[in-house]
């Protein structure tokens, strides 16, 4: 199987928040992430840092969902991997 | 006739002078300064999203593009004012020398940045050579005016092609890029030679004098292409 890009993880991560309503545990999407515990703690800290997610709180339990940024990040998806093909980058 | 009686003498006749004039000078550079700064805002919402390098470096090299054509265009501009043939002519010295050092900066980074944005992916454990692609610049700036001869400045020129030419080439053409069909390594190079002889145009404007307005056409038309795939491909 091919090295997934940096670009496709977080597209991959973010669909996954996406199809479950917007609102995930994040040991549901550690499992679904297809990572490791310690790159998949490294990269979350990553998408709370950039805006992509942000956390909610029902009870106990800690909630993940995705933020305007994340959507928005999602539709221009395509836009952005043909881009970076076009110009070579 | 006249031209046929010079040769028969074994004087070649002068290409002809042509003299675009300041306010040709001025819309040309404006359109360059425009079409960069088109392309450095119409792709920062993909910036925004991804922050992919490759992205970043594209950017930054339009950007310098448009900083480096700001100083071109008040270099010409003090040409102009002062009636002089050359930059290194006007007084006091020190407005010329920042001026060049400046654009000059400006000029090679703005290369350094595109060759960087194709290459960046292939020098991963390397990151640290985009200081080194300032420190060139900053020194290619310092020794055009410590030495102010043309022959080195057009030397160190060609040098500089010669890299970014055959490293876009390669990278372009590595396996990775082997399935592309919208190949856009050529536009790059062709965009380098034009950028590189409108510096030599700066400091040696006689060298190109007859083929101006080529140059500028064909410099703008690259622009216009570059601008019009991006704001095709960027959605915006």
């Amino acid at each position: 199987m091919a090295k997934r890009g940096k670009l496709e993880i977080l597209e991959d991560t973010l669909k996954v928040v996406k199809e479950n309503r917007n609102s995930i545990k994040p040991t549901v999407l550690l499992r679904k992430s297809k990572m490791s515990s310690s790159r998949f703690k490294e990269f979350y800290a990553e998408l709370l840092e950039k805006g992509f997610v942000d956390e909610i709180r029902k009870g106990s339990d800690r909630f993940i969902r995705l933020t305007e940024k994340g959507f928005k990040f999602l539709e221009r998806y395509k836009t952005i991997v043909e881009f970076i093909e076009e110009f070579e980058l | 006739m006249q031209d046929l009686f010079y040769i028969n003498a074994g004087i070649i006749p002068q290409l002809p002078r042509i003299s675009l004039g300041i306010g040709a000078e001025i819309l040309y550079s404006f359109v360059v300064i425009f079409c960069s700064l088109m392309i450095y805002f119409g792709t920062r919402e993909l910036y925004r999203l991804s922050s992919y390098k490759g992205l970043k470096y594209f950017r930054l090299a339009f950007l310098f593009f448009a900083v480096a054509y700001f100083f071109r265009l008040a270099i010409e501009f003090m040409v102009a004012t002062f009636n002089v043939e050359e930059i290194f002519e006007i007084y006091p010295l020190i407005i010329s020398y920042v001026s060049l050092l400046v654009f000059i900066y400006f000029s090679s980074m703005s290369i350094f940045y595109l060759i960087y944005s194709v290459l960046w992916k292939n020098l991963k454990n390397n990151s640290k050579i985009i200081y080194l692609f300032h420190a060139i610049a900053i020194s290619m700036a310092f020794s055009t005016i410590a030495f102010n001869n043309v022959i080195f400045y057009l030397g160190l020129n060609l040098v500089l092609f010669v890299f970014a030419g055959v490293f876009i080439y390669l990278s372009s053409h590595s396996p990775k890029f082997k399935s592309r069909k919208n190949r856009f390594d050529k536009v790059y190079i062709l965009l380098l030679v034009f950028f590189i002889l409108n510096i030599i145009n700066i400091l040696v404007p006689k060298f190109l004098e007859a083929l101006k307005i080529l140059l500028y056409l064909a410099l703008l038309s690259i622009f216009f292409i570059i601008l019009y795939k991006v704001l095709k491909k960027s959605g915006d």
